[in-house]
């Protein structure tokens, strides 16, 4: 399903069907800036509330996430940029993380998602030797909802009014796969 | 200070901190009342790490007393402003544990969080197999979310988490309860 590409001199390339993941270099940035100050996705990306973050506060994030060894990645399908996703939040004790992904609102719908998490699960538990990988969800984003499980996820629950987005509250769906559970989907 | 008769919440002081620090290194309250891996941490070290996570309007940490007793220590930290959430922890000493001293304690927090916090929800997590827990927890009002299989290794295996939590209308309906039963 997934491969990795690891040339001399080259960067870390984690492939999947339709996708690529790959380091976030400094020219995708304009773009995640956009992606990001989308509202319908401000929540998957950060845990503050949306404020008119300036582009130079945006690399700063990255750069912090960069030092803190999360391991975010840019999704590019055919070439072009059409997302970010990361595992991030290691427990090295309890040896799990958390997954989260955001797509350009023109490329949502292709697969894209469903295969790069795909690939991620694959990262997260055969390279980063993971027992467990957690999300949490809109309970509102179905389709979503609707790709986690299809990609092998269960639902363990819902922290009720838990987030506030677009003047009311929600619940968020939490969602993990155990390292058991994936090696039987192969 | 939030008091309940012979039961206070009160600010922490230094002279808390080597009794935090014996429930902290003592292997069976750390399983309980701390998720991060169990540490030979120094008294010196210790001492560093609590004065870099002091008491805030976003982290507010608490000792417990029965009679003027310290008994334990309660928070109400990790306050989203946006979603105006914030969860509950608390560590009783050994020996402490049983006495209907947790769940006063908690009483207190949640009531504090709604009426002094303006909170919307207050939560907490704990291990699956804490039963005598999860039954305080249940008499304050608390209802579980969720089941995270799995989450936690403790002492040598992986244990499943759980979520709790309480809604200010929940809260709310149990004051009532409460009153009703008092003038009745």
């Amino acid at each position: 399903m997934s491969g990795t590409r690891y040339k001399r001199g080259q960067a870390l390339m984690l492939t999947g069907e339709l996708v690529t993941l790959r380091p976030v270099t400094t020219a995708d940035l304009p773009l995640l800036y956009d992606l990001m100050r989308d509202p319908a996705t401000w929540l998957s990306a950060s845990d503050k509330p949306l404020w008119p973050i300036p582009f130079a506060a945006f690399k700063e994030m990255y750069a912090k996430r960069a030092a803190d060894e999360e391991a975010e990645f840019s999704i590019e399908a055919d070439g072009v940029l059409v997302g970010r996703c990361a595992l991030f939040g290691f427990d090295v004790l309890s040896r799990n993380a958390t997954l989260g992904i955001s797509l350009i609102e023109q490329q949502r719908g292709k697969g894209y998602g469903r295969d790069a998490v795909g690939v991620l699960l694959d990262y997260g538990f055969n390279k980063r030797n993971l027992h467990r990988i957690h999300l949490d969800v809109l309970a509102g984003n179905t389709p979503a909802i609707r790709s986690y499980l299809s990609s092998g996820f269960v639902e363990e629950g819902r922290l009720r009014d838990a987030a506030y987005v677009a003047g009311g509250f929600d619940d968020l769906v939490v969602m993990s796969m155990l390292r058991t559970e994936w090696l039987a989907r192969l | 200070m939030l008091v309940d008769g012979d039961l206070t919440l009160r600010p922490v002081t230094e002279e808390d901190l080597p009794a935090r620090y014996a429930w902290t290194v003592d292997a069976q309250t750390h399983l309980i009342a701390d998720s991060r891996p169990l540490l030979p941490i120094t008294w010196e070290r210790y001492l560093e790490r609590s004065a870099g996570r002091p008491s805030s309007p976003d982290n507010e940490l608490y000792t417990i007393e029965v009679d003027g007793r310290r008994v334990g220590h309660c928070q109400l930290t990790l306050f989203d402003h946006l979603a105006r959430s914030a969860m509950v922890g608390i560590t009783l000493a050994p020996g402490e544990r049983g006495r209907h001293v947790g769940r006063r304690s908690v009483r207190l927090l949640v009531d504090h969080g709604f009426r002094d916090r303006g909170l919307h929800r207050v939560w907490l997590g704990t291990s699956s197999d804490n039963i005598a827990g999860q039954r305080a927890d249940r008499a304050v009002g608390f209802v579980q979310e969720t089941l995270e299989r799995e989450q936690s290794w403790v002492d040598g295996r992986y244990v499943d988490e759980m979520r709790m939590s309480i809604l200010r209308h929940e809260w709310d309906a149990v004051q009532t309860r409460a009153s009703a039963d008092a003038d009745g």
